[in-house]
């Protein structure tokens, strides 16, 4: 099954930043896990645990103190075969910030910004077919022509990072890491994002690191999810099993923080859902 | 005095006469276009001086050398009995050209060093900071002789290169600011997950950034690629005085002063201020401009 | 406190090293024999024997490393090698240069910034009124003029036209024990050097008054009864003190550039002049210490300056540098 194979494995992760002289920070710390091919990882905890950090190791924005990150048969944290296998890690991997102010540059046109790995990579030799091409992926993330002329700073944030998340698409990774990309939105626009990575994930057949701390996205959009607590990864697993039945103490505090909308209706069906469960056993 | 008069009414209606906020303004007003118009009529007047020029500016009269103002000779004739006026608008063509080259040779080393120190790591940052911070402490006219002299040749384009290499100081340590500022911006990040080269990560993020607050700095390095140039000349180490330009011709000016003939001296002296003084408006404007861009924000 | 000294002299220090380094390897670029460059015409008239000596005594044909360090251990001696133009020893040739330009540079530099602060306090005090604006039109006409041009006019004026005053040397002949001939010889000069950087500095000490006395402190004593002279000069000048000694400070390079120049037009006995000299007849050896010199003085001088503004004002003092969250590969 293809769903089995691996793609990244992660083992002994660690990452620690020097705080002044003598203070060390262990922002990641002994950290295994891994993600299999077209599968979405949801990677939760609070702020602070080292989530953001385990994604920029997976991207090389960061070189990891300790550990082994193995990408496709690539070890990321030799230089020496990053820089060989540079251009497939480059097209391979993508990235998505939370804050889309920042991660676009205000300066560019849309179309610019989600041109800009395609001109990079060279992906097109010729502008009429890159132009076309933008514009398919502006339709695929639901905006249409009028954007292209349009800057970041006249957009709205839920298109601002539909406009980050063409731009990763565009360049059809088989990585996504998606660091809190819907942490600064309004509630209505973080559905339809979630929405569109579900819908892209499936088209586009990629792997997707769903870093983020709200629980309920993570649980509706991810197969599987790490949760991660003061630089360590307490525990992973299936999603499903995971949230109807953890075992570290810091997921059973994290999930019992999930605001529920009708609390009464909840605890009944929580109810039958537990006796259900107990049936299966 | 009744008490009308005595107080004033700040009620509701207190306002009652609008500020007539339909005020004609002037498109021009603020702007320096009065030294833009100058300086345009003199760029103009340099650039197209073969329809200007009244006199070849090369040829030496011996029959009228040394004559003042006037007649014949609108600017009068130099200790060689060159004509003044032709050589103004000859010379100028040069100086402005210096001017204009070594700008953009100190710019663009200005920019690479200053963007490399800016996203370098922090020690090799304080090292190339230290180094512009030397260079600066010597007086930049010391370096310019020093590195002319090691050149040691005194062509047009050499003198434009050492003074470009020799000045690019102030606007790399700007640049590098700016750079420091940005670096850590997620774009610029994500940039280089995309693979990215420096210069591409330069030229698309970076320089447009950068390019207003530089801007001030680089009408000013104009300036003074000028001044250094008449300095130089004037010295006699720069360009030689068959190689017109406004400093070469004042190096004439130690015969000058001996025949007390003012107008050699002077008439080239004014159109060199009159330029400078336009450039330095010209950028006052423009660092006024930034400056109230940047408090709206 | 303490620390903050030590640490200042290893700065100083530092610097001096890499700008000796900086000076060394651009003199050894210049074309042309070293050993010609560092005896001169001696070199031509040295036997074979005695060339060998030389070379092996500057050690010229080692590895240019290791004849820095040769360099800098004779530099340490006092050997600078010798002029190329003077047949003299370098230091010897600067010795008696040195004293002039200190005496116009540091006279001007001190004039400079008395006629700047007066000049910035009374365009301050009276703000936007007539005078003000028309002493900064003007000022912005005088900063634009070159020094060499200023030079020459007031050459014309006030030497050949009005015969007032000398414009050339430090003293009239053989009377170089004169004072009044020299006192004479520096006021041109130090016209010029005063006139083309006064306004800069007076226009940035204006913008700092300014600055200063729209703060609310001003307002509050002036509530109390306190005369607009009193505050200007009793709190907002004394505040802007530290900002004035760095601006000092920071100003020192463009006044000694300045100084130079005006040495050159005025042939003004000093290192300007000198400089200008060595590097007509391709001295290297000695525009290299002169280099050296001037880079020694500004450093020093913006070392001290910033000391002595800390001193003034603690607040002045560089924040300590909070180590930001630095990456253990130092990144």
């Amino acid at each position: 099954m293809s769903k089995q194979e691996v793609l990244v494995d992660v083992q002994n992760l660690s990452r620690h930043f020097l705080l002044g002289k003598h203070q060390i920070v262990k922002a990641v710390d002994e950290v295994s896990f891994q993600i299999r091919k077209n599968e979405i990882f949801g990677l939760v905890g609070e702020s602070g645990s080292g989530k953001s950090t385990v994604g920029k190791c997976l991207m090389n924005i960061c070189q990891p103190t300790q550990g082994t990150i193995c990408y496709d048969g690539v070890n990321l944290c030799d230089k020496r075969e990053v820089k060989a296998q540079k251009r497939k890690l480059q097209q391979e991997r993508q990235i998505i910030f939370q804050d889309s102010t920042s991660a676009l540059n205000q300066r560019m046109r849309v179309e610019d910004i989600v041109a800009e790995p395609l001109r990079i990579q060279h992906i097109f030799s010729e502008k009429s077919q890159l132009k076309q091409f933008v514009k398919e992926q502006l339709e695929e993330v639901g905006l249409d022509e009028s954007y292209l002329n349009r800057r970041p700073s006249e957009l709205s944030g839920g298109q601002r990072q539909r406009i980050a998340i063409a731009r990763a698409f565009g360049m059809k990774p088989r990585l996504l890491i998606a660091d809190e990309p819907i942490a600064s939105l309004d509630v209505s626009i973080q559905a339809q994002i979630i929405r569109l990575f579900q819908h892209l994930q499936q088209e586009h057949d990629c792997a997707i690191l769903f870093i983020a701390h709200d629980l309920s996205m993570v649980r509706f959009l991810s197969d599987r999810v790490g949760v991660m607590q003061k630089g360590r990864l307490v525990e992973v697993g299936e999603t499903e099993e995971i949230f109807s039945a953890p075992k570290h103490p810091y997921t059973k505090k994290l999930l019992s923080s999930i605001p529920i909308p009708d609390p009464r209706a909840v605890r009944k069906a929580g109810i039958e859902k537990e006796v259900c469960h107990e049936d299966v056993i | 005095m009744t008490a009308d008069e005595k107080f004033e009414l700040v009620g509701a209606g207190y306002l009652d006469t609008v500020p007539d906020v339909h005020q004609k303004e002037n498109w021009w007003k603020g702007k320096p276009v009065c030294s833009a118009v100058i300086l345009g009529m003199i760029i103009l007047a340099c650039v197209g001086c073969r329809f200007f020029m009244t006199h070849d500016p090369t040829y030496l009269d011996l029959a009228h050398y040394n004559l003042a103002p006037g007649g014949e000779f609108w600017f009068g004739t130099d200790t060689m009995g060159r004509d003044i006026y032709s050589m103004i608008l000859y010379g100028g063509r040069i100086s402005l050209f210096i001017g204009a080259l070594s700008t953009v040779i100190s710019t663009g080393i200005a920019v690479v060093y200053g963007a490399l120190s800016g996203i370098a790591p922090g020690w090799l940052d304080e090292c190339m900071m230290r180094f512009t911070e030397i260079l600066l402490s010597i007086p930049s006219i010391l370096i310019i002789i020093f590195v002319q002299a090691l050149i040691g040749k005194d062509s047009i384009w050499a003198i434009a290169v050492v003074i470009g290499i020799t000045s690019w100081m102030s606007i790399a340590k700007i640049v590098r600011t700016e750079v420091r500022q940005i670096r850590e911006s997620e774009y610029v990040i994500a940039s280089r997950c995309m693979g990215g080269s420096f210069w591409h990560i330069l030229r698309v993020h970076l320089l447009p950034n950068f390019v207003s607050s530089i801007m001030f700095m680089v009408v000013m390095n104009i300036r003074g690629a000028i001044v250094a140039e008449s300095t130089l000349s004037f010295l006699g180490i720069g360009l030689p005085i068959e190689v017109i330009s406004w400093g070469s011709m004042l190096s004439l000016a130690e015969k000058a002063l001996m025949t007390n003939s003012w107008w050699v001296i002077l008439i080239p002296g004014i159109f060199l201020v009159v330029t400078l003084m336009c450039i330095t408006n010209i950028g006052n404007y423009i660092r006024k401009n930034v400056n109230q861009k940047q408090s709206n924000l | 406190m303490k620390m903050s000294y030590k640490k200042r002299i290893v700065i100083f220090l530092v610097s001096i090293f890499f700008l000796s380094v900086l000076v060394f390897a651009m003199s050894r670029l210049a074309p042309g024999d070293p050993l010609v460059s560092y005896y001169g015409e001696r070199a031509e008239r040295m036997s074979v024997e005695e060339k060998e000596r030389a070379m092996n005594r500057l050690g010229l044909n080692e590895p240019i490393i290791v004849q820095y360090g040769k360099w800098i251990q004779n530099a340490a001696q006092g050997d600078f090698g010798i002029s190329f133009k003077y047949k003299q020893d370098v230091l010897q040739v600067i010795e008696g240069r040195l004293v002039n330009t200190l005496i116009l540079g540091g006279v001007g530099f001190l004039l400079t910034f008395f006629f700047a602060l007066l000049l910035g306090i009374w365009c301050a005090f009276y703000e936007d009124k007539l005078l003000d604006r028309i002493i900064c039109k003007v000022g912005t006409i005088t900063s634009c003029i070159p020094e060499f041009w200023l030079s020459l006019v007031l050459i014309l004026v006030f030497s050949v036209n009005l015969k007032l005053l000398p414009g050339s040397g430090a003293y009239d002949i053989g009377q170089s024990d004169n004072l009044a001939s020299r006192m004479q010889h520096l006021i041109l000069p130090l016209i010029v050097v005063i006139m083309s950087h006064l306004w800069y500095y007076a226009y940035m000490i204006r913008n700092k008054l300014l600055e200063e006395i729209r703060q609310d402190y001003v307002l509050l004593a002036r509530a109390k009864g306190m005369s607009a002279g009193k505050i200007m000069f009793g709190h907002c000048v004394r505040n802007i003190m530290p900002a004035f000694i760095s601006i000092m400070a920071i100003s020192l390079p463009h006044i000694v550039e300045g100084t130079y120049i005006v040495e050159m037009v005025f042939s003004y006995p000093g290192i300007g002049t000198l400089s200008f000299e060595s590097a007509k007849y391709h001295d290297y050896n000695m525009l290299m210490v002169l280099c050296l010199i001037t880079g020694v003085i500004v450093i020093f001088g913006n070392i001290t300056g910033q000391a002595i503004s800390e001193h003034i004002d603690p607040r002045m003092k560089e924040p300590v540098r909070m180590e930001e969250v630095t990456d253990s590969d130092g990144r």
